[in-house]
């Protein structure tokens, strides 16, 4: 499938997802702690978004996204762009793979991948001698950003036609799978 | 940036040693950011200031929204709410009594005694302008700042007890790092049987106490408030009540509503001077003496 409406409007496109996930998260509905933290959700629309299609989500793109949400979201700076980047280049490399596979295998891969960059940042926090998280709260977040992994993709598949072409109709680069 | 599965060789080479090289890069910002944190901090802080200020406008609206759209749903339960709010209501009336007896019972003993109480403490009033944005740390970002003389580590509060203090503070914003946050900790008072203890956050709602000198001695319900030890805090400013945690370990339900957090007071506490020796009326310094505390001093 070719970019709908050209890369360039595609890439402001994410660009201005990503921003509006770190706008949701900087809303102050809530401040006390919860049981189950709020999602991931500039991970879930990196991820649907990088899957789906390579070109237009690019590294820069990725990159600039991490770094904002480090700083204004009072992450470890530096750190939570780097593991945003590794986990998008992983699931890049994957990407034709994950476009012809059914969705559930999708969901799962990619649920892993946010759980290995997850605990891998925990991991670097302890080695850097920070506290890192407690295992409830680190759990928590993996489980609901696994969660709206779904409805994000739906959304996006739904109002932005961004879809993978499976089911027998042909795939980005015109194959019938 | 292209990479598909029709790739030249070279092209992923390329990509490879630029990643490696943007991963070597972010490292390095960790790793700074470890070392020298208070200045990272100082940096992030102006860029928060620079950034979330100009889009305030936009967050009040929208959470307001979002925030009638979850009282609409409580409507479903409104029944019960009411019965209940009826019964709170009969207890009140009886604590209301109370109260006002107390309160002509203290006025006529500070009239006698002629107390000015805590003449030094002023507040400037903030509205939460947003949440911290990560589910590991517990912070709001208030619109006043330097300009408005908030000054690190000065005691927020909402309309009831403590919730949290300043940690970074930018020109037009600050942060309040709350009392639910794993790096705070405060100290306390417990009352009635007047122990001192440290209030340390562990990311869940209720806080732990901790450093109990007889914590048999401390029992759910008991009043907290700050002790003004190491001067972190202004004294007697309420916190909470000590509750049992499923845990076994006793915790306090801070008396700030956080879930509904929208005015604090950020109090502009000012240290009442130490008194560090003798006035120089009553006679010369003795040297042995003035040194050892004037060394420590600095």
């Amino acid at each position: 499938m070719k970019p709908r409406y050209g890369p360039g409007v595609e890439a402001l496109t994410i660009m201005g997802l990503g921003l509006a996930s770190i706008y949701l998260a900087l809303l102050p509905l809530s401040l006390a702690a919860q049981r189950f933290p709020a999602p991931d959700l500039a991970f879930c629309i990196v991820a649907a978004w990088v899957i789906r299609r390579p070109e237009t989500a690019s590294f820069w793109i990725v990159l600039a996204l991490g770094a904002l949400g480090d700083v204004l979201l009072a992450r470890p700076v530096g750190l939570g762009a780097l593991a945003l980047l590794l986990a998008a280049e992983v699931l890049r490399a994957r990407a034709g793979f994950l476009r012809g596979v059914p969705f559930m295998v999708e969901w799962v891969v990619t649920a892993l991948v946010f759980a290995a960059m997850a605990f891998g940042m925990d991991a670097v926090l302890h080695l850097a001698f920070l506290e890192g998280a407690r295992l409830g709260t680190l759990l928590g977040f993996i489980l609901t950003t696994a969660l709206c992994y779904p409805p994000v993709v739906a959304i996006l598949a739904l109002g932005l036609g961004l879809r993978t072409g499976r089911r027998g109709r042909d795939d980005r680069l015109g194959r019938i799978p | 940036m292209f990479q598909s599965d029709n790739t030249p060789d070279y092209l992923r080479g390329v990509r490879r040693v630029l990643l490696a090289a943007v991963a070597l890069v972010l490292l390095a910002v960790f790793f700074v950011w470890r070392i020298d944190n208070a200045r990272v901090e100082q940096v992030r802080m102006s860029l928060v200031d620079r950034f979330v200020p100009s889009f305030e406008w936009t967050l009040a609206p929208v959470t307001a929204a979002v925030r009638l759209i979850s009282d609409f749903q409580s409507y479903a339960r409104v029944y019960e709410q009411n019965a209940e709010l009826r019964r709170e209501l009969q207890r009140m009336q009886g604590w209301r009594e109370a109260a006002l007896q107390l309160e002509q019972k203290n006025a006529q003993l500070l009239a006698l005694n002629n107390v000015r109480l805590n003449p030094r403490l002023t507040f400037v009033t903030a509205e939460v302008m947003a949440d911290s944005g990560s589910p590991f740390r517990q912070s709001a970002l208030i619109n006043v700042g330097a300009l408005d003389g908030v000054t690190d580590g000065a005691a927020v509060v909402d309309g009831l007890g403590l919730v949290g203090r300043i940690a970074g503070v930018g020109a037009r914003s600050a942060r309040v790092l709350l009392l639910s946050d794993a790096s705070s900790r405060a100290p306390v008072f417990v009352q009635p049987s007047g122990q001192r203890a440290l209030l340390s956050g562990d990311n869940r709602a209720a806080p732990v106490l901790e450093f109990l000198d007889q914590a048999d001695e401390v029992r759910p319900g008991d009043r907290v408030t700050t002790s003004g030890d190491g001067g972190l805090f202004p004294p007697e400013l309420l916190v909470g009540q000590v509750v049992a945690g499923p845990d076994g370990r006793l915790r306090v339900r801070p008396a700030a509503d956080f879930r509904r957090l929208e005015f604090v007071r950020v109090i502009r506490h000012v240290e009442p001077g130490l008194i560090e020796g003798p006035g120089d009326l009553i006679g010369p310094l003795q040297a042995p003496l003035a040194t050892p505390l004037a060394e420590a001093r600095q």
